[in-house]
């Protein structure tokens, strides 16, 4: 509906006199299009002009092809045993990635559709994946790991249809060995797009792989090396037609060799599987080191993994299998687990008496049934005593908890907890691997500031026998236990022989002293003797008295958790020690100190003592067997 | 009213062929591309869903809106001006509430199975409200009584479509705005003085209102893949198409079996179209392009009315911002922003509204002076 009285031009008198007003303006819009224009014109000749003059370098290149710069990822070093085994080594494999930006979203249901088909994929899960990701468009996404040659081979002939899908041939871990070592060699896993931005400065991509566990993850810088770039000429379908250069060159990364051998590792596993079948338990730990230098010689712990699981890109259900497993498979127990440590700890509580010149050599002990402290009874293990007085050696041969007790009053909470520091407890050994806890020495700062209370008279007396607040790990007993073997040097553990670089350079990895215990020389003297009078002592040895070799020995069971009907609660089973080369006991030039824990055993006998047993028989290969199976079955007896 | 009996011949003698013919060649070039894109992503050509066949659908009904719209007297967009642009308006509602994302930045709705980008039809209505405003014969003229009245106008669009984020086609509006105030004669002061308003507008938003993620997002939108994977890979491989076609490209079956480029559909069909039919194919569109922004000019200097004044010269306006925009971003002189190449790159709604909004100029030609062969 038009109305000529508001609206002029429809059919009235026309305004060209408004208009004829503005020429100025018209011609400056009529410059401003040919300026506009014209710029753009040239702008693309120049663009042509400037290229066909320019460099040489740049005529090389076919039309359509274009120049661009690539990672060279380094070759990982490998990891070998002691023996130079391979335990960890790299494999080509093919793999399939799509760099979306490459990929346009109008035909992207369909290639998606087609590649699904060639890599028997569901298209969505491939949707998915595009669509999770979070980073650039030109950053390829992984979308199929271990791909056969022949889907491999027909993607690259589809290229033409399949805009943005890369082919790539890398490089997988294989741990030949598995589960008998993948506690100390660990795994490598991809990065996830989450860390890829915080590692972005060290140049890994969300391809790339990171060591996750063990040593891959410990020596992660020393395996992976550095990543070169080089420039390449591709043509226009992206392919590879020529290196033109390497800009700078990868440097592969340094190979590892291991302090332990595969098969004193074999040993100390079969030692510990044949221990836990018997006692139908499933969680423990063998290990075992040098205490001339730290060097560990063997390392079980179990139940344990196989890192090639995880290498190829662990499926969901297997990994959830791990994860709800109760004795934590994928813990190193060794390092990353505490437990209290029983009666192993009394190496703690008699030195810090005869050190601190609390009690001598000679001083006699009553051996009763039970001491009274603040109107409780505290009752020896056996509940009866073992008849007469008990030097401190012979004590400690029998594990006594009265005399402990007894020695416990005299050295007082806060003087035990320093001693036990200074044996290594309560903190971390810092040995090679990771996830390393520091376990807990209990003193009257610590339990006031946690418990909000001062430790009683009753808790002392548990300390002192390892029970209570006392937690330990493995490594921590181990350690400490060579270090009575070498008279006081608290080595920090090590599981790296040394490390070879590309060009065969070999670099030891020099043995670290983390501290030393700082007791007199005859109190190391008296504490070894001791350790042997317990091995040799026919009731508590369990059988170990009668083997062929120079063994000082300390047993311990450790209470935990909640009482069964009958008021028992469950226990674990320690053993630690070391072997002597001599039956003199005033040298420290022992090479070969052990640790064995053995999970909830509740066994008629210590199971820890029955899988050291077979272990030293097996280390020593010693002819005769001297393990005892029938102190395996369940029984629950009184804890030492 | 009822004129049916105007002869149609008098009406086609007054068309504008040559602007008519630079339309229909960029279609032409516009489905040409399409089918080579189609081919270079491997696509069955004759497929519904191929990137040709979509093309050739939108083609023809851009033919059929800008015929129909040519010989419809187009002072029916007059009458209904304020409708069509409150209808407009409640369309960038229901988009940005309903709305899915596109693709790109700009979002769509679906009607009755056809995907409808809003914010593409919004160019051509705030326009025809603008021209409808600023040619009442009770106005001052010329004053800063125009200007507000024009600003108000072009207020609600341009906050919707920024909204959604669309930041490309927001812009086309302000630079309409600006084209349709110049040529109908605002004072160069007030010119001046709003886009002084509006830069420091600008300015303060970016400082106060918007959060360091929002400008995160903002900034990634005008250059949305700044520095992916090396510095400007997208510019980089559309320059490197440019200088790898030559002076006369590698032809089509040359390029159907290259990679292709960073969506080469849409923003960078220019880098492809060199590629494959050298710099002479882009000076060809260029040149098109380039007579097609003059005849707009043309019709605005000689329009017997100022709505053909401001509505022709806003038209005009649109088509030099956009090539300008994407050639340029494609040439490397201008931000990657997502504005499509009129008719030349694939993008359904925005080549239906052009041709809508470039046929309503030639209806303005074609019923001008009261003697309309239609209606």
């Amino acid at each position: 509906m038009t109305n000529p009285q508001v609206y002029p031009g429809g059919g009235g008198p026309s305004d060209r006199e408004v208009r004829r007003r503005r020429p100025l303006r018209f011609f400056s819009a009529a410059l401003i299009v040919l300026l506009t224009f014209g710029g753009l014109g040239g702008r693309l000749m120049l663009l042509q002009l400037g290229a066909s003059t320019s460099t040489s370098s740049t005529n090389t290149v076919a039309r359509g092809h274009r120049i661009v710069e690539e990672l060279i990822t380094p070759a990982r070093g490998l990891v070998y045993d002691r023996s130079g085994r391979v335990l960890a080594k790299n494999v080509a494999v093919y793999a399939v990635q799509i760099r979306p930006g490459d990929l346009s979203l109008t035909i992207r249901a369909q290639v998606v559709k087609t590649l699904g088909e060639i890599l028997n994929i569901d298209p969505v899960r491939i949707i998915t994946l595009l669509d999770r990701s979070t980073g650039s468009l030109w950053e390829p996404i992984r979308i199929a790991n271990n791909v056969n040659e022949r889907a491999a081979r027909l993607i690259d002939e589809e290229r033409a249809s399949l805009p943005g899908v890369e082919t790539i041939v890398e490089a997988r871990r294989v741990y030949p060995y598995g589960t008998l070592i993948s506690h100390i060699v660990g795994y490598v896993g991809r990065i996830d797009a989450v860390e890829a931005s915080a590692l972005a400065p060290a140049g890994y991509t969300v391809v790339d792989f990171i060591g996750r566990a063990g040593v891959e993850a410990s020596y992660e810088e020393v395996l992976r090396g550095s990543p070169g770039i080089r420039q390449v000429e591709v043509d226009a379908k992206g392919r590879l037609v020529r290196i033109l250069g390497v800009t700078q060159p990868p440097v592969d990364g340094s190979s590892l060799t291991l302090t332990i051998d595969i098969e004193a590792q074999q040993r100390a596993t079969t030692a510990l599987e044949w221990g836990l079948k018997g006692a139908r338990t499933q969680e423990g730990v063998v290990a075992s080191m040098n205490p001339q230098n730290g060097e560990i010689i063997a390392m079980a712990s179990l139940p344990t993994y196989d890192n090639n699981d995880f290498s190829s890109g662990i499926s969901n259900a297997k990994y959830q299998k791990y994860l709800s497993n109760k004795y934590s498979p994928l813990l190193n127990h060794t390092v990353g687990s505490y437990f209290p440590p029983g009666s192993t700890y009394k190496l703690v509580t008699f030195s810090c008496a005869l050190n601190n010149n609390l009690v001598t050599p000679t001083t006699r002990f009553q051996s009763t049934a039970f001491v009274e402290v603040d109107g409780e009874k505290f009752y020896e293990w056996n509940r009866a005593g073992f008849g007469g007085s008990l030097t401190p050696a012979e004590a400690y041969s029998w594990s006594s908890n009265v005399v402990t007790f007894q020695l416990a009053r005299l050295i007082k909470i806060d003087r035990l907890a320093t001693c036990g520091r200074q044996w290594g407890f309560g903190a971390p050994t810092g040995i090679d691997l990771p996830s390393e806890i520091a376990g807990l020495v209990p003193d009257q700062t610590w339990a006031r500031a946690t418990i909000n209370r001062g430790l009683y008279n009753a808790e002392v007396l548990q300390s002192a026998q390892g029970q209570g607040y006392d937690l330990v790990t493995p490594i921590q007993v181990l350690n400490s236990f060579a270090a009575l073997a070498n008279s006081g040097t608290l080595w920090r553990p090590h599981v790296v022989l040394h490390v070879t670089n590309p060009n065969g350079t070999i670099t030891p990895v020099a043995p670290v002293v983390n501290s030393e215990v700082g007791m007199r020389e005859s109190t190391y003297r008296e504490l070894r003797l001791a350790g042997r009078k317990m091995a040799l002592n026919p009731g508590p040895s369990q059988g170990i008295s009668r083997m062929p070799l120079y063994i000082s020995a300390k047993s311990g069971t450790a209470q935990y958790g909640v009482r069964d009907s009958l008021g028992r609660l469950p226990f674990h089973n320690w053993m630690g020690g070391f072997v002597a080369p001599s039956n003199d006991w005033s040298k420290s030039d022992s090479t070969f100190a052990y640790v064995v824990f053995m999970h909830g055993t509740n066994t008629t006998g210590n199971a820890a003592k029955e899988v050291t047993k077979y272990y030293l028989q097996l280390q020593y290969d010693l002819k005769r067997d001297y393990r005892t199976p029938a102190l395996l079955a369940r029984g629950n007896f009184f804890g030492e | 009213m009822n004129r049916l009996d105007s002869p149609l011949g008098s009406a086609l003698r007054r068309v504008d062929w040559v602007a008519a013919a630079a339309v229909g060649l960029l279609a032409l070039t516009g489905l040409g591309m399409a089918w080579l894109n189609a081919r270079s992503y491997g696509q069955e050509l004759l497929t519904p869903s191929s990137l040709f066949m979509r093309s050739l659908t939108w083609t023809a009904l851009s033919l059929v809106v800008y015929s129909v719209t040519t010989l419809v007297n187009w002072r029916w967009v007059r009458t209904f001006a304020w409708p069509l642009y409150a209808g407009n308006i409640l369309l960038l509602i229901v988009t940005l509430i309903y709305g899915v994302d596109s693709g790109g930045n700009n979002r769509a709705i679906a009607i009755f199975g056809l995907t409808i980008q809003s914010s593409e039809l919004s160019k051509v209505l705030t326009l025809v409200a603008i021209s409808t405003a600023l040619t009442r014969v009770d106005r001052a003229g010329g004053g800063l009584q125009d200007l507000f009245l024009a600003g108000a106008i072009v207020a609600p669009p341009f906050l919707l479509v920024l909204a959604q984020p669309d930041l490309g086609t927001a812009l086309v509006l302000v630079a309409a705005l600006f084209g349709a105030l110049y040529l109908s004669g605002v004072a160069t002061r007030w010119i001046a003085a709003l886009a002084s308003f509006m830069a420091a507008g600008g300015a303060i938003a970016w400082v106060v209102v918007l959060a360091e993620y929002q400008k995160e997002r903002l900034l990634a939108f005008i250059d949305p893949n700044a520095d992916p994977a090396g510095p400007k890979y997208q510019l980089l491989r559309s320059l490197e198409a440019i200088v790898g076609g030559g002076l006369f490209g590698a032809g089509a079956d040359g390029t159907a079996a290259i990679t292709p480029l960073p969506v080469q559909e849409s923003d960078f069909v220019f880098a492809a179209l060199v590629r494959a039919f050298g710099a002479i194919g882009g000076l060809f569109v260029i040149t098109l392009l380039a007579i097609l922004v003059a005849r707009l000019i043309w019709h605005s200097w000689n329009s017997s009315d100022e709505f053909g004044v401001i509505f022709a010269g806003g038209m005009a306006t649109v088509v030099l911002f956009q090539t300008f925009v994407n050639i340029g971003m494609n040439l490397g002189v201008a931000p990657i922003t997502g504005i499509t190449l009129p008719f030349v790159s694939y993008g359904g709604a925005s080549a239906v509204s052009l041709a809508f909004g470039l046929a309503l100029v030639q209806s303005h030609r074609v019923h001008d002076g009261g003697s309309s062969p239609l209606m």
